[in-house]
């Protein structure tokens, strides 16, 4: 048995939720300075990887357990799914693509690398049976997320990254179904005919 | 005067469908995180399960397009 104490696996888990944030922070800012609005299928994307940084957040309110990581796995497999479906839609030459390459893969190719990422960290998390211990767990004196600033900043900024992707995705698709593709805002775009 | 829906004092006919599901689809996930924080741990469990099962609706939803590959 791989012996693993709960401090390490929680600052783990927050790096692994950092990274889940600076994913979602890099999308949003291909949307803005390239004015690229993500399809739905992207769109869903984005839905799995909050869903991947809900089972991380988990870990570092409540301390890792193996259903947290099995949380994390379920949405991952989901985007993973998403990510390959949308491969699939272009991977013959002259089906074109959606998006910009960055780097010379489509976003939805490296939303497909990330997914396939987090399942192997996932798995090799799981490998780490001394992190659920309950003579490992934290101590009441620690507080909520075991009193580490960096798993906080991380819960938090993903809340916010959560919220941010209602409120733009809201604006994009207005209270209806979202267009394939994009176009524009499409809320916006009405709220001004309208005034 | 096109036909308006009360809710969202927008045209219906722009937005035919319902309500939008993706951001729905966000907006559950948020919850389910909000839930865990205010140790609600069950709800969250259940209220991230719906979102789960709603998005793999919705993935059939979009998954329109047929794929010219042969497997």
């Amino acid at each position: 048995m791989i012996i693993l104490a709960p401090h390490p696996s929680r600052t783990l888990n927050a790096i692994g939720l950092l990274v889940i944030c600076g994913i979602l922070i890099a999308a949003y800012a291909f949307q803005f300075a390239l004015d690229e609005l993500p399809c739905p299928l992207c769109l869903l994307q984005r839905v799995a990887l909050v869903g991947v940084g809900y089972g991380l957040c988990l870990n570092l309110i409540y301390g890792a357990k193996p259903h947290h990581y099995g949380i994390m796995l379920l949405a991952a497999i989901y985007g993973g799914s998403v990510s390959i479906r949308q491969i699939l839609l272009h991977i013959v030459p002259g089906t074109g693509s959606y998006g910009s390459p960055v780097l010379g893969l489509h976003y939805y190719t490296w939303a497909g690398i990330s997914f396939f990422l987090v399942i192997l960290g996932t798995a090799v998390m799981l490998l780490f049976e001394g992190q659920y211990k309950k003579a490992l767990v934290d101590k009441p004196e620690h507080g909520r997320f075991g009193g580490q600033p960096l798993a906080k900043f991380a819960f938090f900024l993903m809340l916010f990254l959560a919220l941010a992707n209602v409120l733009t995705t809201f604006l994009e698709c207005g209270p209806g179904i979202c267009d394939d593709p994009p176009t524009d805002y499409k809320l916006l775009e009405e709220l001004k005919s309208d005034g | 005067m096109p036909l308006r829906d009360p809710c969202y004092k927008l045209p219906v006919s722009r937005f035919y469908g319902g309500p939008n599901v993706i951001s729905l689809l966000f907006a559950l996930m948020t919850i389910a995180i909000i839930l865990a924080w205010r140790d609600r741990w069950r709800l969250s469990y259940m209220v991230f399960a719906v979102a789960l099962v709603m998005s793999i609706y919705w993935l059939d939803y979009h998954a329109t397009s047929p794929l010219t590959i042969r497997l």
